[in-house]
């Protein structure tokens, strides 16, 4: 049987006594306080817990990186030949880029306009350049020459030249014509 | 009026709230460890998840890599080199290109006069490293350009830089041009880095190679490689 609670008393003067009000704080911070240590004991051991699983996942992943690096490194002799042909590959893809228009290329396309009647005295071709200096038997050699050529730059779409000049036109005293072309 | 004396007001308040301090005090030290120790934990914890997923992707190219590796056939692998080395030298490829130039100029009957060398000094970084040459010949017009396109398909790689007809009809004429090579590098990338193998077009521009006249001058063997470039280092 439970025994009444037996009335306290309190011999401090009312303006010490705890209020109700103040108790229930004073209660409500003790268990907060407590909550939060509990609260904060059980992560600090799920974080030191975690950081050592994450310390052993760690060095056993080292250990197979230093594994396999070992592994990889005894295949060095085939990385190291794959890697010269592929610098190789490389290089004489750009040197094949390169000579995608060579001056023996620009000669041809300038002799193919190269009519009767026409010497060629002088031909230079260096890369993207054609110096051409020629004899024209007659004036009306080189006309038909100028207008072939006029067709044949009009008509060719895919020509290496984007433009031609005219440097240069002397008549000589056997009647023949000297000029020079630069085509570029 | 109530009289309110300093002395009776303190000791009333202090006796109010003495009993908080301790709990609040705990309180305060835990929120402090847990911004101090507490925080350094996770983080540490963070950078090694986040050190534990690098070393798995490292781990995982490496396999790859391994993987790819044993697949190569060393056989096929060695002849493709010699082709690519015909190619493009490992030293300068002057005497490769006197050699090639040589045996065409025999098989045409044209006859090569005049002949300079000089190798060009590239910066050390440059791939492809060249040297250049001049030479006359004696040929009209048609041989010597059937004897440059002939020279296009030659090993090693060369690029007629310049030609001048200075009498075509005389069949004179000076050509410029350069033959490439590259030095190999002693180094190998980190182990780590990924590796691909010979790709399709890579292959098909090995068997373009393959396909270039010229006489095959014995390469020094291929040097061990030296060490591994550090990404790290200056």
């Amino acid at each position: 049987m439970a025994q009444p609670k037996k009335p306290g008393i309190n011999l401090l003067p009312t303006e010490f006594r705890e209020s109700g009000k103040l108790t229930r704080a004073k209660n409500l911070l003790k268990r907060t306080s407590f909550a939060v240590l509990g609260i904060y004991l059980i992560s600090l051991t799920f974080l030191v817990g975690a950081n050592f699983f994450l310390s052993s996942i760690e060095n056993d992943r080292r250990e197979n990186h230093a594994q396999k690096v070992q592994e990889v490194e005894a295949l060095a002799a085939q990385e190291k030949l794959t890697l010269v042909a592929k610098e190789r590959v490389k290089i004489a893809q750009n040197i094949f880029t390169t000579l995608s228009v060579t001056p023996v290329d620009l000669i041809q396309e300038t002799l193919s306009s190269i009519s009767p009647g026409i010497l060629i005295t002088q031909l230079e071709a260096s890369e993207g350049t054609v110096n051409l200096a020629a004899l024209a038997q007659n004036s009306s050699s080189l006309d038909f020459f100028f207008e072939r050529f006029g067709e044949q730059f009009n008509t060719v779409e895919e020509s290496r030249f984007t433009s031609i000049l005219l440097d240069g036109l002397s008549r000589r005293e056997d009647g023949s014509l000297s000029f020079s072309l630069v085509f570029k | 009026m109530k009289n309110l004396d300093i002395n009776t007001l303190a000791k009333k308040y202090t006796a109010k709230y003495k009993a908080f301090v301790l709990p609040l005090s705990i309180l305060l030290v835990i929120l402090a460890l847990s911004a101090t120790f507490g925080k350094d934990l996770v983080l540490a914890s963070l950078e090694k998840r986040e050190r534990i997923n690098v070393l798995n992707n490292k781990i995982q190219i490496l396999e790859n890599k391994k993987a790819t590796l044993q697949s190569l056939d060393q056989t096929a692998l060695a002849e493709q080199v010699t082709i690519t080395l015909r190619a493009v030298p490992s030293a300068p490829s002057t005497l490769p290109t006197l050699a090639s130039l040589k045996q065409l100029a025999t098989q045409t009957g044209i006859v090569i006069e005049n002949f300079n060398v000089s190798e060009q000094s590239t910066e050390e970084e440059a791939a492809a490293r060249e040297v250049s040459f001049t030479f006359s010949m004696q040929a009209d017009l048609n041989n010597t350009l059937e004897f440059l396109e002939q020279m296009r398909q030659t090993a090693p790689l060369t690029k007629v830089t310049k030609v001048t007809f200075s009498s075509p009809q005389a069949g004179s004429s000076e050509v410029n041009f350069v033959s490439f090579w590259s030095p190999i590098s002693d180094t190998l990338p980190p182990t780590d880095t990924s590796f691909e193998a010979l790709t399709q077009s890579e292959r098909q521009a090995i068997e373009n190679l393959k396909e270039l006249r010229g006489v095959t001058i014995q390469e020094e063997n291929l040097p061990t490689p030296q060490g591994r470039f550090n990404p790290f280092e200056l």
